[in-house]
């Protein structure tokens, strides 16, 4: 028996989780976390073999930073992130941190039921499209914004013209202006909100709001 | 025609583009000692070594645009930000100051030589300054310049 605690702060999303596994007889959910600290003490208090972890946990300590501290624990769990939308950042963040694997929401209740038996046996679980993304090969055309760059295309997100863009980077329009003519070039688009589409898509930024 | 020295500390640096960060946190940081002006400064894109007179009038635009903040801007904070591209580099200096009409300074004799200085070098190099400013609003200086076989010496 495959001992599960789950970590969402959703908790239509934990009931669901819990509904699902209920079918599967090699699984059992022990206990449900919907934030840091309880996820660690309820961790501890069942010593549980997998935890679903999301990575957005509301308030406080994010997915990552808690994946980290369930690694530290004497009897460290498995973690298998389980999440929505996210960058390749989380991505790397989850890995860092420790986490066993990685899937996203959308993937079919089989594929999660094998992923989190493959968690338990100590492998590693990737989605295709995440497991690609971390080894480099994102895709035919995957365009490789900077830090900055990246953090501009995020504010374009939230629709701020050059003048807000330059005060809240603390630069010149004029450099604010030249960001934008590589960002486009480099995810082959001529305008702002193209650009916003572009860098959504490819996962660099998430959809705003 | 203007004429730079290359400051020895740059002409050194032929195996890495770290002294002119390194300079112009320096500059920062007097700026900040003298004028009573917090200066951050920061470094965007890969750093590459640069040609001694592009390095040069970077560092001097710097400092002209650091002592034109104490000096003039009444400024509380002010940020110097160096940020390299494939094909350009430049350095931005955004000041939170009282601001000026950058219109209005070419009509008083006396004042805006600096500015003069550091724009006949930057169209010597190739590049341009930019001065964004409106009273109230703090200013930014910038100054970019080409790289590559495209830097055009007049």
């Amino acid at each position: 028996m495959i001992s599960v605690v789950l970590v969402d702060d959703h908790p239509v999303v934990r009931a669901g989780l819990r509904a699902l596994l209920a079918g599967q007889p090699d699984l059992e959910v022990v206990g449900e976390a919907a934030a840091a600290d309880q996820a660690v003490s309820v961790v501890r208090g069942t010593a549980a073999a997998v935890v679903l972890m999301d990575l957005n946990l509301g308030v406080g300590p994010g997915g990552a930073e808690v994946t980290a501290a369930l690694r530290q624990l004497a009897t460290p769990p498995q973690v298998l992130v389980l999440t929505t939308y996210d960058t390749e950042a989380d991505l790397r963040a989850a890995v860092d941190a420790g986490a066993a694997g990685y899937l996203l929401k959308d993937a079919p209740p089989e594929e999660l039921f094998r992923a989190v038996r493959a968690t338990a046996r100590g492998e590693t679980v990737l989605a295709p499209i995440v497991a690609a993304r971390l080894m480099g090969r994102s895709g035919p055309s995957a365009p490789r914004l900077t830090e900055r760059e990246v953090a501009i295309v995020e504010l374009l997100a939230r629709g701020l013209p050059n003048k807000d863009l330059a005060r809240r980077l603390l630069i010149s329009q004029a450099t604010v202006k030249s960001h934008l003519s590589h960002i486009y070039a480099k995810l082959g688009v001529d305008t702002r909100a193209g650009a916003v589409a572009r860098a959504i898509e490819q996962r660099i930024i998430r959809p705003p709001g | 025609m203007v004429r730079d020295l290359a400051p020895s500390e740059l002409s050194a640096d032929s195996s890495s583009g770290a002294a002119l960060p390194a300079l112009l946190r320096e500059a920062g940081r007097q700026a900040g000692r003298h004028g009573r002006v917090q200066v951050e400064v920061a470094v965007h894109g890969d750093p590459v070594p640069l040609p001694d007179q592009v390095a040069t009038a970077l560092l001097r635009t710097a400092r002209g645009a650091l002592a034109n903040v104490t000096e003039h801007a009444a400024a509380r904070r002010a940020t110097l930000t160096l940020t390299f591209h494939a094909e350009s580099v430049s350095v931005d200096i955004r000041d939170d100051g009282r601001g000026f009409d950058p219109a209005a300074l070419s009509s008083r004799p006396g004042r805006g030589r600096g500015l003069a200085g550091i724009r006949a070098r930057a169209v010597a190099l190739g590049g341009e300054l930019v001065v964004e400013s409106a009273p109230g609003e703090g200013t930014a200086l910038a100054v970019s310049l080409p790289l590559g076989p495209s830097v055009v010496v007049r």
